[in-house]
């Protein structure tokens, strides 16, 4: 879980180095965002840390648990594929491979097929584990996943209008949202971890209000 | 007492830390008749109290999965039923 947060973190953090790159050349330069441009390391940077984020947050929310059954097999099989061909229909397909700019006609594939990638893998630890999964952690889980949904949405309305963006543009908007709704996904999820921990007090662990006896007696 | 106690809360321990990291071994010592020291287990009272107190402690998180990473855990084991308590038959 642990790690699961410190990747939504660092993925979060790419998204800023993005933003920041992407306004230095709008408020600075004064001119038209370049692609591929040096924000695009942090935006297509931050795929790679979301798809580790939600494998590792599939794993903790026992998806393995999940995977014998033949309903669940063909989950795996199915949510992926949807996903795919909703990005085809509203991307892929207006696409064409332009070999003379290799860098950015591999960038306008891997945006959305990353984005396929971390989605399906939420959408499914999501329907995979929902009977499974109970505690405190469960609403806060989904809410990562919500977030993961967010973000989503986000990166898709900003690559199918990318067109028609200008800074302050509704998808602006949008991305806000979705930062917000992740970073407060990412503090919910801290919270219950960071308040279970032992601390310790004049040299001996306790637990958060009971100081545990340092001389025990094993029964034999 | 029977060393199948001890290795069954390091099973468990050790499968919970694969989930939640460090906290697992935290959680541990939260109840208190576990004392968790270099890898070796000191159980205070009855076992199957503790195991049952060990695994109501990692349910708060998980909820089912939780019981059920800790049944897997220890299915190798090779416990009889009335050895466990009701939580991990």
């Amino acid at each position: 879980m642990g790690r699961a947060i410190i990747m939504f973190s660092l993925g979060l953090m790419f998204q800023v180095l993005g933003q920041v790159v992407y306004s230095y050349y709008i408020f600075i330069e004064h001119i038209d965002i370049p692609y591929p441009s040096l924000g695009d390391v942090g935006f297509f940077g931050t795929i790679f840390f979301y798809i580790y984020g939600i494998i590792l947050i599939a794993h903790a929310s026992g998806i393995k648990f999940s995977l014998s059954s033949v309903g669940s097999k063909i989950q795996v099989v199915l949510v992926p594929f949807v996903i795919l061909l909703l990005s085809y229909f509203l991307i892929l397909r207006d696409y064409s491979v332009d070999l003379s700019q290799p860098l950015a006609t591999f960038l306008n594939y891997a945006y959305p097929l990353g984005s396929v990638v971390y989605i399906s893998i939420a959408l499914l630890t999501y329907s995979l584990t929902r009977s499974i999964l109970g505690g405190t952690m469960r609403h806060k889980i989904l809410f990562i996943i919500f977030a993961f949904f967010a973000q989503f949405i986000a990166e898709y309305c900003f690559i199918i209008f990318q067109n028609s963006y200008y800074p302050g543009s509704v998808l602006d908007y949008i991305y806000a949202i979705s930062y917000t709704i992740f970073g407060f996904g990412i503090f919910q999820l801290f919270l219950p971890l960071k308040g279970l921990e032992t601390k310790k007090v004049d040299g001996k662990v306790t637990s958060d209000t009971v100081i545990e006896s340092t001389v025990v007696n094993t029964v034999s | 007492m029977d060393n199948r106690y001890q290795k069954a809360i390091l099973n468990i321990v050790n499968m919970q830390k694969q989930i939640i990291g460090p906290l697992a071994m935290d959680m541990a010592r939260r109840v208190g008749a576990i004392k968790i020291t270099d890898g070796n287990v000191e159980i205070i009272g009855d076992p199957k109290d503790v195991l049952h107190k060990l695994v109501k402690e990692y349910e708060v998180l998980f909820g089912a999965l939780s019981v059920k990473v800790s049944k897997d855990s220890i299915k190798e084991m090779n416990f009889e039923p009335n050895e466990l308590p009701e939580i991990l038959r």
